[in-house]
């Protein structure tokens, strides 16, 4: 149960913070 | 709801280890991408913490006695509120909430990120994510406070929170001074993104004022609460014991003074740059060694509530804390020299500069005493504690020495001033100290250093009004040709009244410390009269008291205070809580805030404390301790100010949020 718990909450942190990577670069900001 | 907040406090784990690797990556590539993943794995981190928090919650407040945790601290007859605050009452459970706050200013931190530099950003979230992980990592793995009992041992009650705890001040105490240690991280983790991006100039100081600002008032808070609380809840007639764990708030606070005051003249000047970096980091280090101190029992201390196996743990991170900082700081030495030069010894930012030194030193000599026990086996078999009254006695020249230099820091003009001009800009607060002091001489005041500390806060007071008088009166002076802007003005406002308390503080100690008076009255029976320092004290029996938590013996007490002729009703409890039969003394105190007569001024802010000892059920008599307290409600009262004055100059203003794009724009900003 915790396990299956644990791996939706991943797949959930995933989803948040994967998508980042994905865009271009724009650089730093000034 | 178990089950999930043991799932968040593992995702917890995994997200800000994302935060932390993404950041440092992000901060070595310059890369966009990987900062933005690494502010995100803040924010999961916060979401995550926050629902393990509520599972914990829950399963305090529903009385879910599977947890060990639930067990040791709540039982099913606590009121909701104290089952709720035992969530910080024992080590798995702070440390969740030590995670959770820290998450929260992470995610206060990438919320707020348009106002820092980008530079600063990744380096920033990557300290935050180390931080979250290692108190995520202790709590999670090593003080799981979603430890289940093995089915079969699991009980019908739990043991319930320590009836000293049970309380409002307890309450909000914990809570309050957790959340200004936390505050501590958030410059410490700009600090070491400005070592780490190079960005040394005083960008990040102007990041972290503010909320720097906000975890002083909080930790001021959460000292005064806790004095306070001991004041009114120990029944021992005092509010500062230099208890290991009380201390380990004092020495953050000494050190998180420094830094709030010498980054301004980074900011003004570009100077002090090693020192504000030294500081925060010493800062940060000292607030979580308090943690560590209040949680491994390492030394004997009235807060000692838990014991723990965590102690290594703790003492790992603060190497590791410690060795980053001096590596990076040795790394940019080049980078670390002021931008000017300190022109003269007369001049503000040389009385910052000897602010801090006492400030710090002030620190390290409550740590050593603290540390003492431990410090002292090293050439003695025997662990040797120093008493109260010996820290009292090595500190007070050094903390005499600061509050006088609180007035003649704030005096002084930047880059140079001379003698003349100083003793004049302080002739009228050293003439208002002495005769304040002189009128305590005059009443009958001998004790030395009492005296020498009214004197000092005659003095900062004074200096501290007629500032603000200064401030708001239009000036024809030739040295201070332009008005004050308003947002300069209110920070300078809020330092001002800030000062007015500590002086006011001072003076309450000093004078309730130096000329308490004390007795104690045996077996009174039932009728008799006693007279105590002009008031007139008599016994009128005791009631007894039942309540669920407790039974209890209430005297009755009527008091008659000098120059009044109406007497008052007080009623000190003695008191024993639940099953542990844990006794606790409820005092009696009389506050004169204004007196009943002319004669009697020399009672302003007074206090009659009145500790119940003993009473005789067979002879129906009463023993009682009472205590006198002169000008004592001025410590709270300068207390309070010293927070307004905080967090004054912690508001919010347009000029003080923008982040210039040049050093110097706030240059003239800060009246002189």
């Amino acid at each position: 149960m915790l396990t299956l718990v644990l791996l939706l909450l991943l797949g959930l942190t995933a989803l948040f913070v994967l998508p980042p990577l994905f865009r271009e670069d724009q650089g730093r900001r000034p | 709801m178990l089950v999930l907040g043991q799932a968040a406090l593992l995702a917890a784990l995994v997200s800000s280890a994302w935060a932390f690797a993404t950041g440092f990556l992000g901060g070595f590539t310059g890369s966009d991408p990987l900062t933005r993943s690494s502010g995100r794995g803040l924010l999961a981190s916060g979401c995550w913490l926050a629902l393990a928090s509520t599972g914990l919650a829950v399963a305090l407040l529903t009385d879910d006695f599977r947890l060990e945790y639930v067990v040791q601290y709540s039982c099913k007859n606590q009121p909701w509120v104290y089952k709720l605050s035992a969530f910080w009452a024992g080590q798995g459970g702070s440390l969740l909430f030590w995670a959770l706050l820290l998450a929260g200013f992470g995610s206060l931190a990438v919320l707020f990120a348009r106002r820092t530099p980008a530079d600063l950003l990744p380096w920033a979230y990557s300290t935050f994510g180390t931080m979250i992980l290692f108190f995520t990592g202790v709590a999670a793995l090593v003080t799981n406070p979603f430890q289940r009992l093995p089915p079969g041992t699991i009980p019908p009650d739990g043991a319930g929170l320590n009836p000293l705890l049970q309380n409002f001040w307890m309450l909000v105490h914990p809570p309050t001074l957790y959340l200004g240690y936390v505050g501590c991280a958030v410059p410490f983790a700009y600090a070491l993104a400005a070592l780490a991006a190079g960005r040394l100039d005083s960008s990040w100081t102007r990041a972290v004022r503010r909320t720097s600002l906000w975890a002083f008032a909080f930790l001021t808070l959460g000292i005064w609460l806790g004095g306070y609380w001991a004041y009114i809840e120990l029944g021992w007639g005092g509010f500062w014991a230099w208890d290991p764990v009380e201390n380990a708030s004092l020495m953050p606070w000494l050190t998180l003074t420094a830094f709030i005051h010498s980054i301004i003249a980074q900011d003004r000047r570009g100077l002090l740059k090693l020192w504000n970096l030294t500081l925060v980091t010493i800062t940060l280090m000292l607030s979580i060694y308090g943690t560590f101190l209040t949680r491994s029992g390492i030394i004997q201390s009235v807060h000692a509530f838990t014991r723990s196996s965590i102690g290594n743990g703790f003492i790992g991170f603060l190497l590791l804390v410690g060795l980053v900082a001096l590596g990076l700081i040795l790394w940019r030495r080049g980078q670390l020299r002021g931008e000017a030069a300190i022109e003269s010894v007369l001049s503000r930012e040389a009385s910052f500069l000897f602010g801090d030194l006492l400030l710090l030193g002030l620190a390290l000599l409550v740590l050593i005493l603290t540390m003492w026990p431990v410090i002292s086996q090293i050439f003695s078999s025997q662990p040797v504690t120093m008493e109260p009254r010996q820290f009292t006695q090595v500190t007070r020249p050094w903390f005499l020495l600061l509050v006088l230099m609180m007035a003649v820091g704030q005096r002084a003009a930047w880059r140079r001033t001379t003698p003349r001009h100083l003793l004049r800009a302080l002739a009228l607060p050293l003439a208002v100290a002495g005769a304040v002091a002189g009128a305590l001489l005059l009443g009958g005041g001998r004790d030395p250093w009492s005296l020498a500390f009214l004197f000092a806060a005659g003095f900062v007071a004074t200096a501290a009004l007629s500032g603000m008088i200064r401030l708001f009166r239009p000036s024809t002076s030739r040295l201070s040709p332009a008005p004050h802007p308003e947002p300069a003005r209110l920070q300078k406002l809020g330092g001002l009244l800030s000062h007015l308390g500590v002086a006011l503080m001072v003076a309450g100690i000093a004078l309730s410390t130096g000329y308490r008076r004390e007795a104690a009255f045996e077996a009174l029976p039932p009728g008799r009269s006693v007279t105590f320092d002009n008031y007139q004290i008599t016994y009128g029996g005791f009631d007894l008291v039942n309540r669920p938590e407790y039974d209890g013996v209430r005297l009755k007490l009527a008091v008659t205070a000098p120059g009044s002729d109406q007497p008052r009703e007080v009623m000190p409890e003695r008191r024993v809580y639940g099953r542990t039969r844990q006794p606790a003394s409820e005092v009696a105190i009389l506050t004169t805030l204004w007196p009943h007569s002319v004669g009697e001024l020399k009672r302003i802010g007074e206090d009659l404390y009145v500790i119940p000892v003993e009473a005789d059920f067979g002879r129906n008599t009463a023993t009682i301790q009472v205590i006198v307290h002169p000008f004592l409600n001025a410590l709270w009262f300068g207390g309070i100010l010293l927070l307004a004055g905080t967090l004054l100059a912690a508001w919010p203003t347009k000029a003080v949020m923008s982040v210039p794009a040049d050093g110097n724009s706030t240059a003239g900003m800060e009246p002189r």
